[in-house]
C-alpha cells in the first residue's frame, strides 16, 4: 500500500515532451486535452501485483536448435525508487530486435533475416536487491521506413511496474558510444543531456558470464518517494 | 539523503505485442468474480480522427465493492484489477471485466465507479492517462476528481451504455472533442 507515497508529475526536460520536433510522429499524437497533474486518490496509489514466471523467460537466446546469433550480453536491471530503495517484486519486461535489426513482428516488413533461436522478449520479477537479469544479444540497428535516412540505434525496449500504477514506466535503453545515438530522434527528444545519459547501459565485467556473455548494468528509477524523508 | 531522478520515458514503439501481451490479458474477471459482468469497448483516435492501431491500452479498476487488489485485504480474489490489450486496425479495443464499485477516495469520501486508462503508442513520448466513469449521474455529482474537471469537457469521459452489459467510450488525442487527460 502506497498511501503515504509522493508521485510528482513528470517535467519536460528530464522527460521528453509529448510534442517534439525530434520525433515527427508526435505531431498527430500529443494529447491536446491535457489537464494539470493526475489526481492521487487511492485509485492511483494502488497497482497490480505480479507472480514470478519460469526462469526461462529471462533468457532470450536459448533456442530449440542452439544459441541465438550475435553478441551475447547479460543485462542486470536494478529497479529503484526516488529514495534509491530497491523495488522488490517489480515486473520488468523487455523486447528488442535480433542481431540483424529485425523484429519478430508482422509490422516489420524489412528484408533482413529472422533468427529461429532468438526469442524477442523476456520478463522477470526483481529480487530482494531490486534486481532482475536477462541473457540476450546486442540488437542490430535498423532503418526507419520512409524517414529520409533515420536509423534507430541498437536499443532494448523496457517496461516496468513498481509499487503503484503511478510508478508505471515504459522506456528504451541504449549502448554507450554508439554513433547513431546522437542522431536518434527518439533519444534526442529528451531535452536534458544528463537525462539521456541515464538511458545508457553501463558495461560491467562483473555482470557478465565468463567466455559467454558481456556484462551490462542498468539502474531503472521509478517515480515515487516516501512522503517523510528517510534518515541518512 | 540520496534523491534520484526518475528514468526518462521513451515511446512504446510499434513492436511490443510479443513482449507484453498474452492471450487473456484483456480479461480482468475470473469465473467466480462477484458483480455485473461487462464488456468495456473503446476507440483511440489521433488528431485527425483516424483510429490509432497497435497502441497499448492498460486498465486499472476496483472490484464490484470498490476494493483494489493489493491494497484492500478483502478484495475479490477473482478480480485481477489490471488488464492490458492492444488496438486493432481501426483503433478499437475491448476488455471483459466487472462493473467496479465505489472505491475509497481521499479522507472519508467515496469515488464514483470509474476505470483508470493508460495509453502507450508510437508517437507518444510518455503515457497518457485518463479516467472513464460509469454513467451514474448521482455518483458523479459527488466525485472529488470529476467535480474538479472542466464542466465543458468532462462529459467526454463518461462511458455510454450500448446495450445490456456493454459500455463504450472514445479517447480522442486531439481535435474538437479531445479527451480530458492527465499528464504523466
Amino acid at each position: 500500500m502506497a498511501d503515504n507515497r509522493i508521485y510528482e508529475p513528470f517535467q519536460d526536460g528530464p522527460q521528453p515532451p509529448y510534442l517534439t520536433k525530434h520525433y515527427g510522429r508526435t505531431a498527430r499524437m500529443a494529447p491536446e486535452g491535457l489537464l494539470a497533474a493526475s489526481p492521487r486518490t487511492p485509485t492511483e496509489l494502488a497497482g497490480p501485483k505480479w507472480q514470478n514466471g519460469p526462469d526461462a523467460e529471462k533468457s532470450l537466446v536459448h533456442g530449440a536448435k542452439g544459441l541465438a546469433l550475435g553478441q551475447l550480453i547479460r543485462v542486470v536491471v536494478r529497479v529503484l525508487d526516488e529514495d534509491a530503495r530497491p523495488q522488490r517484486g517489480a515486473l520488468v519486461e523487455i523486447w528488442q530486435a535480433n542481431a540483424a535489426g529485425k523484429y519478430q513482428h508482422p509490422v516489420d516488413q524489412r528484408d533482413a533475416p529472422l533468427d529461429e533461436n532468438f526469442r524477442s522478449w523476456g520478463r522477470g520479477l526483481t529480487d530482494d536487491q531490486g534486481e532482475v537479469d536477462f541473457l540476450t544479444i546486442r540488437p542490430g540497428a535498423y532503418p526507419v521506413p520512409s524517414s529520409g535516412g533515420w536509423w534507430r540505434p541498437p536499443h532494448i525496449h523496457i517496461s516496468a511496474y513498481g509499487d503503484s500504477i503511478s510508478s508505471r514506466l515504459v522506456s528504451q535503453i541504449y549502448f554507450p558510444g554508439d554513433p547513431l545515438n546522437p542522431l536518434d530522434g527518439i533519444l534526442q527528444s529528451i531535452p536534458d543531456v544528463q537525462a539521456r545519459e541515464r538511458l545508457m547501459l553501463k558495461h560491467d565485467p562483473s555482470a557478465g558470464i565468463a567466455e559467454l556473455a558481456l556484462g551490462y548494468r542498468f539502474d531503472l528509477v521509478l517515480r515515487g518517494r516516501a512522503a517523510t524523508p528517510l534518515e541518512g | 539523503m540520496t534523491r534520484l531522478t526518475p528514468t526518462p520515458s521513451q515511446t512504446l514503439g510499434p513492436f511490443f505485442a510479443h513482449g507484453l501481451l498474452r492471450p487473456n490479458d484483456g480479461n480482468l474477471a475470473g469465473p467466480d468474480a462477484m458483480g455485473e459482468r461487462i464488456v468495456l469497448r473503446g476507440i483511440l483516435r489521433d488528431h485527425e480522427g483516424a483510429g490509432v492501431r497497435d497502441a497499448l491500452i492498460e486498465l486499472w479498476q476496483a472490484d464490484a465493492k470498490g476494493r483494489y487488489p493489493g491494497r484492500d485485504a478483502d478484495a475479490d480474489p477473482a478480480v485481477n484489477g489490471f488488464g492490458r490489450t492492444m488496438t486493432g486496425a481501426d483503433g478499437s479495443f475491448e476488455f471483459a471485466t466487472v462493473m467496479p464499485g465505489a472505491a475509497a477516495g481521499t479522507g472519508n469520501k467515496r469515488q464514483a465507479p470509474h476505470f483508470l486508462i493508460g495509453v502507450f503508442a508510437a508517437g507518444l513520448s510518455r503515457r497518457v492517462t485518463t479516467r472513464i466513469y460509469a454513467p451514474d449521474a448521482g455518483a458523479l455529482a459527488d466525485d472529488e476528481v470529476f467535480g474538479e474537471l472542466p464542466p465543458a469537457t468532462r462529459e467526454r469521459i463518461v462511458a455510454k451504455a450500448s446495450g445490456a452489459g456493454r459500455l463504450e467510450f472514445e479517447i480522442n488525442l486531439g481535435g474538437a472533442r479531445a479527451t480530458p487527460a492527465f499528464s504523466d
